[in-house]
């Protein structure tokens, strides 16, 4: 969308062979691109066996705009969560608070970029973090003048002193050079010492002019009353107080009146033996051919139009600005010159084109966290629906969701991503669903937290899906109460009962259950499925007998088998398992749980044996089972024999 | 700013026919003509050689990854008819089945969504796509779908599990009633939809507009909207979206994305559906969006260049 | 809140400690370790708050952490340890248990003994969860449920508990010198005497029937049998190891999992704990009705106490303040120790007024002034 009208980027990969194809994959935020040959079959030639992997957005990767990121994840969801109905007139102190905040993250990351670019040895590391310190110098500067003219939206009069102080504070050159005149041994004679003065009067820092010049007046006492003339110009010139009771109109009557004076200065040729003094009355005059001749302390057309603003029209209305910038950048390039994209985008501020400005950025900056975070804000001031209606506040969304896609690429700062995506109300929350899953589980410390990012969000299927994950996970680890664990979390009824069969396998090899603490203590969860349920009813029934609770041991036992809970494959287990409650010397089982006993069993050897023909049991096992049979019906018939006795001793 | 931030080595002997990163992007699946399948771990921009899997009689055209929750399980399919299931168990990687069922040579095989369980399509030369589904303790179940295109079906692409029709939440614990969905393409040059009704697949949709064989088929993941989208690529040089807004799935409208001057062979969408990437005959890789307005345009390019490691001819500058 | 230092890292801070200090000598802590995690490259780091450090740069915010030095770390730092003065234990979620020495006087750092795959299942590593030190003797736990006990001058294992618990061992305490606890991803607490030869817990204490998972614990300084933990619901847990086995008292504290909680070790009626929800909590149990001022704006907590189901205990002047059970009437206070913040505030360590914490935001805060 953005860049539609844009040659697309192209990344070259080395050496794909002529006549070859150029084979890719998702991989999944990254491209995976190969040599290969899709027209099948046919001689290869030659093979190149190497996959590449390609990556969108590197500046991510970087260690230190890593702070950039982080800090202003915090800025952003502070941003989100000022509350909708405060009256606006509050809120804008909040938004350019906010703004500045961003903007010295930003001034923070690119002094640690430039100490860095500075300390290394190596060249290229030093251009890389030189190329990213020139990125966010751009952008600080675009975000400082969007905030002067949208953020702040300075009236008159306050207008021209925010655009000064932008101006001095992106040339700030000024102050370094001034530093070292002042303290050179005689600053008057420093070969820079007109320049400083000349750059100081360009930003209007007129203060700092009459101290520098009173050096240079008392080493020529002749010229003092030109120096003297020239303090009382710089010393009246009137300046703006947007917090005092003047007015704009006064202040403008009042600075007509000191520009006059100017004028005649001029006109008299008060300064004519000295021309730097009669170069600095001209700036003062505002005279726009003395102001190009300073071209190279303007460095660009910006401050030109700045000094040329403040020289010339210091009421300057926001509507007006437009006018002035255009002709400021046609007068400063010459013709030949094209306009450089940074350039392109700070006209379109001039131009209160928003839209303009945010595309051009996102085309010329190759870096979706500025015009992510700036749009954003743009839109919580409500500066994005009056321009472009086909974008509205779906622009936002759209940026931020590029961001944020870009930031779950990443190995370590995808948990940032997920507050972008809470605050994309159409696709944020689909996003997240499509990419959470892809985060790798090394541990069970990281696979909880991102459970608790989907629960947070009701994302049920997600949790699902990473529980499930987990059960296998530690199923294949043969982590076997892990794995149980999970898949009640997971509420996964089949999974739930495969594990129980393993349980139930490894009792019957071994004779024992393995993890009891587990078993013991699964509650409620239990029910999740059949076999669960039977796996903790059967270990009750062994605990029951363990304690020598034998009555109720055998309810519980005849219950698994007649309420259907035990699977038939086990009943015969659980029958061996009734014949020493059988054999003790009082008869544990009533005559009516004998019968329904017997009942079992006979169930089950019918079944055996109509399965018999086709089973290949050895004949040991087949013996085995025979005589456990006989064993069993013995038993029970004696305790039926006992159980009768008994019941009808009681009764009579 | 886009750049080439890894190489693997996969030291196939031949040519590589699919690469695929598993879901995490962790471990990647070489598939290639000299009839191995290989594994590499990929964490940390490293690569390791997990596995060198040789069980294909034939070039090994396609790999695929089912989901984790599985398992560690790998699909192939090879000229040699085969497809084989692998799956790794106690540290080491071991065929968990293998299917000849079809005729010719298997082109193109694709896990269905998780929600369906262990489903399999694969779409073969002989005209068949099969579906192998497991069935638990070492069973698979077969639905072949004979003639499914005549001459040959060259790509399979299941759609994202979503309930037909309806986008509201479901009442929360139920589960949802999932259509199995699926999308061809094929020698016929046409592009079918098939749906699962009552443990059948029937042919739901049949999709006509390119003039040569469809070359690859992509259904895109589901981003909540009621809109189904499909892209089609074919010999012809087009590249189609297919998009289908109405509940019952019926009405299915075409795009055209790009006209391209040579075949275009591979399209596939990234995780959130938002960039397509197009692969063809001009040796380049285009990623294509679509905007606010529905248009899609070309956002970026990966092309061959004239890189430092050197093999051919590296003299021709590729054309913008 | 002005006396917080933050400091952004560009990693996720999975663990902060404190090297230890002599309490005799009156010192201010001066050197803490942190360990990341979720890196392509982990690292261990030692930082230094100290005011010697010499940089001598003026407008240096003061108390900034300084880093000293630092080492890569094979997997995700899952837990650490100061053994003494200069050695540092880690847990890798690569298995690996660690013994890191830090150079004072070269500032470097180098590995002194590195036991891989400690932790293991039969095919896979298995991430070591917690590490517990009272040198020479090392125990770790971990996701494989086994219990390791190490000692820092020997290459080899000196015993080994597998399979200790079914399920993920989250974290480990001394309980006394032959005794530990651990606590497990489904709400058991279970009690080790080393002096057994057998592999089974000596008792175990759960949360009934809820089965929530339990990720930290923390024995109070003083009396041993009084434990806190926290777990997946964001609960403090108070634990008297004598009696019942059910807690003592159960008080809402985060919304997301507790994943530390320490009680002060000189200071014991004050306990901090930090969790997924991305705060910070200071509480403070105190018998004294003069509040000092700085808890009255603290929020107040709800409180389910159960003291009173619980057994009175024989000498009431040993009940430590956190079973008195005196909840009701605001003894217990509890402040918010951060400004807000949304990212996981993964761990804590607090010792004398010191007290340092570190995020997945990739920041570590320091408080030079915490009051207790």
């Amino acid at each position: 969308m953005e860049e539609v009208d844009v040659e697309p980027a192209v990344t070259n990969i080395p050496a794909v062979g002529d006549k070859k194809h150029m084979g890719f994959a998702w991989g999944p935020g990254d491209i995976l691109v190969y040599e290969t040959l899709y027209q099948p079959p046919g001689p290869s030639g030659s093979v190149f066996p190497f996959i590449h992997e390609v990556r969108k957005d590197e500046d991510i990767y970087s260690p230190i705009l890593r702070k950039l990121f982080n800090e202003s994840h915090h800025i952003f969801v502070g941003l989100q969560t000022i509350k909708e109905d405060l009256p606006s007139k509050s809120k804008k102190p909040q938004f350019v608070s906010i703004s500045k905040n961003y903007r010295s993250v930003i001034r923070a990351c690119m002094e640690e970029l430039q100490q860095v670019a500075i300390s290394t040895n190596d060249a290229q590391v030093a251009t890389q973090y030189g190329n990213q310190v020139s990125i966010l110098l751009a952008i600080e500067l675009i975000w400082n003048l969007c905030e002067v003219l949208f953020i702040d939206a300075a009236p008159a009069g306050s207008l021209l002193l925010h655009l000064l102080d932008w101006v001095r504070l992106h040339k700030a050159d000024v102050y370094e050079k001034a530093r070292e005149v002042l303290h050179s041994e005689n600053p008057a004679e420093h070969p820079d010492y007109w320049d400083v003065v000349v750059s100081y009067v360009l930003q209007g820092k007129l203060e700092e002019v009459r101290q520098m010049l009173v050096k240079q007046a008392t080493q020529q006492p002749a010229a003092r009353g030109m120096y003297n003339l020239m303090d009382t110009l710089l010393s009246k010139m009137p300046y703006y107080n947007p917090g005092g009771t003047q007015t704009l109109t006064e202040f403008d009557v009042k600075w007509r009146h000191w520009h006059d004076e100017v004028d005649r200065c001029v006109q008299d040729n008060s300064f004519a033996s000295n021309q730097h003094l009669e170069l600095i009355c001209k700036i003062l005059l505002g005279s726009e051919d003395t102001l190009l001749q300073c071209k190279d302390l303007l460095s660009n057309w910006y401050h030109f139009l700045v000094t040329r603003l403040l020289f010339g029209h210091p009421t300057v209305k926001p509507t007006e600005l437009h006018y002035f910038a255009q002709s400021s950048i046609n007068m400063f390039l010459d013709s030949r010159t094209a306009p450089e994209p940074l350039d392109s985008i700070l006209l379109a501020a001039f131009e209160f084109d928003i839209h303009q400005v945010i595309k051009d950025c996102s085309i010329a900056l190759n870096n979706w966290w500025f015009v992510a975070h700036l749009t954003d804000l743009l839109d919580h001031c409500k500066l994005l629906q009056s321009h472009n209606l086909h974008f509205g506040s779906n622009l936002r969304e759209f940026l931020l969701l590029e961001y944020a896609s870009g930031l779950f690429t990443h190995h370590s700062l995808w948990q940032l991503a997920v507050d972008y995506f809470d605050h994309c109300p159409e696709f944020g929350r689909v996003y997240l669903e499509l990419q959470i899953e892809r985060v790798p589980l090394e541990t069970e410390r990281k696979a909880l937290k991102v459970l608790r990012i989907c629960e947070q969000r009701q994302m049920s299927e997600q949790v699902r899906s990473v529980c499930k994950i987990m059960a296998m996970r530690a199923l294949r680890n043969n982590r076997l109460g892990s794995a149980l664990s999970w898949s009640i979390r997971a509420k996964d009824a089949a999974f739930a009962t495969l594990i129980s069969e393993k349980f139930l396998q490894d009792y019957c090899a071994r004779g024992t259950f393995s993890d009891l603490d587990l078993i013991d203590n699964l509650g409620p969860s239990m029910l999740l499925s059949d076999r669960l349920t039977f796996l903790g009813k059967y270990r009750e029934f062994h605990k029951l007998y363990g304690e020598k609770r034998f009555t109720e041991a055998a309810k519980l036992l005849l219950s698994l088998m007649t309420a259907k809970i035990a699977p038939r494959s086990f009943w015969m287990t659980l029958l061996t398992d009734a014949l020493p409650l059988l054999e003790q010397k009082e008869a544990i089982f009533s005559a009516e749980q004998t019968y329904e006993l017997m009942f079992c069993l006979g169930e089950l050897t019918s079944s055996l044996n109509t399965a018999a023909p086709g089973t290949d049991r050895s004949m040991q096992e087949e013996d085995l089972e025979v005589t456990k049979v006989e064993l069993l019906r013995l038993a029970l018939a004696r305790n039926l024999a006992m159980a009768i006795v008994k019941e009808g001793t009681v009764d009579t | 700013m886009v750049s080439v931030i890894n190489t693997v080595d996969t030291s196939h002997e031949d040519m590589i026919h699919d690469a695929q990163m598993d879901y995490y992007g962790t471990r990647l699946a070489t598939c290639s003509s000299d009839r191995t399948v290989k594994i590499f771990d990929v964490r940390n921009g490293g690569q390791i050689l997990v596995a060198d899997l040789r069980g294909h009689e034939g070039p090994v055209w396609q790999v695929a990854w089912a989901h984790p929750m599985f398992g560690n399980i790998l699909a192939s399919c090879s000229y040699d008819r085969k497809v084989i299931i692998w799956k790794e168990e106690n540290g080491s990687w071991d065929k968990m089945y293998e299917y000849t069922g079809h005729e010719s040579s298997v082109n193109s095989v694709c896990w269905g969504p998780y929600d369906f369980g262990l489903i399999l399509a694969c779409g073969s030369s002989d005209g068949a796509i099969s579906l192998l589904t497991f069935t638990g303790d070492q069973q698979w179940d077969i639905k072949k779908i004979s003639n499914a295109h005549t001459i040959g079906c060259n790509a399979v692409s299941w759609a994202p599990a979503v309930v037909p029709g309806s986008l509201i939440d479901q009442p929360s614990g139920q589960k949802p009633n999932y259509v199995k969905r699926f999308v061809s393409g094929g020698c016929d040059n046409l592009v079918k939809l098939w749906k699962e009704e009552d443990g059948q697949w029937k042919e739901d949709q049949k999709l006509e507009a390119h003039s040569d064989w469809v070359r690859d088929v992509g259904w895109a993941p589901s981003i909540g909207l009621p809109t189904s989208t499909i892209a089609s690529c074919s010999q012809d040089g087009r590249v189609f979206i297919w998009t289908c807004d109405d509940p019952a799935g019926n009405t299915w409208t075409a795009k055209l994305l790009h006209k391209f001057n040579d075949v275009v062979w591979h399209v596939s969408w990234s995780i959130t559906g938002n960039i397509l990437a197009v692969s063809g005959g001009d040796n380049k890789v285009t990623l294509w969006k679509e905007s606010m307005d529905g248009q899609w345009a070309c956002i970026s390019d990966v092309s061959k260049g004239q890189g430092a490691v050197s093999t051919i001819t590296d003299t021709q500058q590729n054309e913008q | 809140m002005e006396c917080i230092n933050a400091k952004y890292v560009s990693q996720k801070i999975s663990k902060t400690r404190w090297r230890p200090i002599s309490y005799s000598s009156l010192q201010q802590p001066e050197i803490f370790a942190t360990g990341s995690w979720d890196n392509e490259d982990n690292k261990i780091s030692i930082w230094s708050v100290g005011t010697n450090g010499g940089s001598g740069l003026e407008d240096e915010l003061e108390g900034d952490p300084q880093l000293l030095c630092e080492h890569k770390h094979d997997g995700d730092v899952l837990d650490l340890q100061f053994l003494d003065q200069d050695r540092i234990v880690t847990a890798s979620s690569s298995g690996a248990v660690t013994i890191f020495r830090h150079h004072q006087n070269t500032q470097a750092m180098s590995i002194s003994q590195h036991w891989a795959r400690a932790h293991r299942y039969p095919c896979n590593n298995a991430p070591c969860t917690g590490v517990v030190c009272s040198s020479p003797e090392i125990v770790t736990v971990g996701e494989d449920g086994g219990i390791i006990v190490f000692r820092a001058d020997h290459e080899g294992v000196i015993r080994v508990i597998e399979n200790a618990d079914s399920s993920t061992i989250h974290a480990v305490t001394y309980l006394r010198t032959t005794e530990i606890l651990t606590v497990n991803s489904i709400g058991q607490l279970k009690l080790w005497d080393f002096r057994q030869q057998s592999n089974s817990p000596s008792q175990i204490l759960s949360l009934s029937g809820d089965r929530v998972p339990l990720h930290c614990v923390d024995r109070h300084p003083n009396q041993q049998h009084i434990v806190a933990t926290g777990g997946q619901d964001g609960m403090l847990c108070v634990w008297d190891v004598r009696q019942g086995n059910a807690p003592f008292s159960l008080m809402e504290a985060h919304s997301a999992e507790m994943w530390e909680v320490h009680f002060h070790p000189t200071n014991p009626d004050h306990l901090f704990t930090c969790s997924e929800d991305g705060s910070l909590l200071h509480w403070e149990t105190s018998s004294h009705s003069d509040m000092p001022s700085f808890l009255q704006g603290g929020r107040n907590s709800s409180i389910i106490s159960r003291s009173a189901m619980a057994p009175a205990g024989g000498n009431q002047s040993l009940i430590s303040a956190w079973l008195s059970g005196d909840s009701s009437k605001g003894h217990l206070e509890t402040t918010h120790m951060l400004p807000s913040q949304t990212l996981s505030v993964n761990s804590l360590d607090v010792l004398g007024q010191y007290l340092v914490c570190g995020t997945d935001g990739e920041a570590i805060f320091v408080n030079r002034q915490v009051p207790v």
